[in-house]
């Protein structure tokens, strides 16, 4: 005990000694970020609510067009879909959009503020991200051996989940042409299972005001409430298989 | 109570910047910028880097104010995001932290001016033990770093580097049984 005190006194005068890099004036850099975040911020909405008006117009001139709520997400057929936003490059997180990544499912919890849930049939995920607006919990699978590729090479599977409970949901798709939507029961929670053509997904903000972020494409989806969730995965599996994945979330 | 007005002027200053007020969270910034960017220097081990990821989480720390529990510390909630900063500016750079660890010579604690040989011992002591941080792995470097170099709390610590207190506690032991073990040769040698 006495020699790690001793360690521990040497450590603390290492301190009063160590030399750091001169810390830097950091204030005109990020106020110049928080212009430039806000300015790029109004230009998405800008894009996407040409989009979404877009789409409510189509929407309005037709009779078969429909809402179907889950509690946290929205799910609408529409005639046609508007154009996806522009796909980004880097890392899947930023292809995505899926916020900030995390090293480890705790963390990402405690940002998140509730406990995910994890699909025992694929273990714990290669990459975890929460994005804060409007608060999801993404967990991805790269492909492997019986979980193969989606429209993205790197992405086996995305799970999606989101707190359910609060009064905004926190994404939404848009059903097209060629789109199926099936309900189905997941774990005791309703739910859709949407395939067949590629559909819309975008995240709401947190702000109330329904705006989006971004706009892509996704592929086969199972999206149900679980508890105070809503859980969404997008994955190349079909129906059977996308229910057992679905059925092992705990 | 000491430390209560220096709380409760910076509880002022969050309310006031997650009401809007610039000044308030440029003031909050400027408060924050050593901690950040020494915490994002200990995870990315190049100054560069920790500048860029300490700006990158305050500006993203602005957008999140909404979502700030009032009269939570900001301190833990700020070094999550910077932490965060620093290890995704780590990973993209696709590069092991290489942190340059260097001491003032002739500086360190104690009042008096000590002898010239007790400076010199001090001296080789301190060496010695930059050697020893060197030769340890990264995650017990940076849990040290975190705990004594920046003299985080646990709690501050497990928010930087996003793992829970239980670890940082068992990874703080393990760190510190180690750099004992690399010190032996030199205090028997």
């Amino acid at each position: 005990m006495a020699e790690l005190e001793r360690l521990e006194s040497r450590l603390a005068d290492l301190a009063t000694a160590f030399e750091w890099p001169a810390t830097p004036d950091l204030r005109a850099g990020v106020r110049a970020g928080i212009i430039e975040a806000q300015r790029r911020r109004r230009r998405q909405l800008r894009l996407l609510l040409i989009a979404a008006a877009v789409a409510v117009v189509v929407i309005g001139g037709a009779a078969t067009a429909a809402y179907i709520e889950l509690r946290g997400a929205t799910v609408q057929t529409v005639p046609t879909l508007p154009s996806p936003s522009p796909t980004r490059a880097g890392p899947i997180g930023v292809r995505l959009d899926l916020g900030d990544r995390y090293s480890s499912l705790g963390a990402a919890e405690q940002a998140a503020g509730f406990k995910a849930l994890v699909p025992s049939s694929l273990g714990q995920p290669d990459e975890i991200y929460f994005r804060q607006s409007p608060g999801v919990v993404t967990l991805v699978y790269h492909p492997r051996p019986g979980l193969p590729a989606t429209s993205d090479p790197e992405v086996g599977a995305l799970v999606m989940e989101a707190n359910a409970s609060v009064s905004q949901s926190s994404f939404a798709k848009l059903i097209g042409p060629g789109g199926n939507i099936q309900p189905v029961t997941v774990n005791g929670g309703s739910g859709f299972w949407i395939s067949g053509a590629p559909h819309g997904f975008f995240f709401y903000t947190r702000s109330g005001s329904g705006q989006t972020d971004q706009f892509r494409l996704a592929g086969d989806v199972l999206i149900w409430n679980q508890g105070a969730l809503v859980v969404r995965i997008e994955s190349a599996l079909d129906e059977s298989k996308a229910l057992q994945v679905a059925g092992t979330m705990r | 109570m000491v430390g209560r007005p220096l709380d409760e002027i910076e509880n002022a200053l969050v309310e006031r910047a997650r009401r809007g007020d610039a000044r308030a969270y440029e003031e909050l910034v400027q408060r924050y910028t050593q901690m950040a960017f020494r915490a994002a220097y200990v995870m990315t081990g190049s100054a560069a880097d920790a500048e860029e990821a300490a700006q990158d989480a305050f500006v993203k720390a602005h957008r999140a104010l909404p979502r700030f529990r009032a009269g939570a510390p900001f301190r833990p909630w700020l070094l999550r995001i910077v932490g965060n900063e620093a290890r995704n500016r780590r990973r993209a750079a696709g590069r092991r932290a290489a942190l340059e660890l260097r001491v003032a010579e002739g500086l360190g604690a104690g009042g008096a001016a000590p002898s010239p040989e007790a400076a010199a011992e001090a001296a080789e002591e301190r060496r010695a033990l930059l050697r020893a941080l060197g030769m340890i792995g990264d995650d017990h470097r940076q849990v040290v770093g975190c705990r004594y170099l920046l003299e985080l709390s646990v709690e501050e610590t497990a928010a930087a580097l996003g793992i829970p207190e239980g670890t940082v506690k068992s990874r703080l032991a393990r760190a510190l049984a180690r750099l004992h073990e690399l010190m032996e040769p030199v205090r028997h040698g």
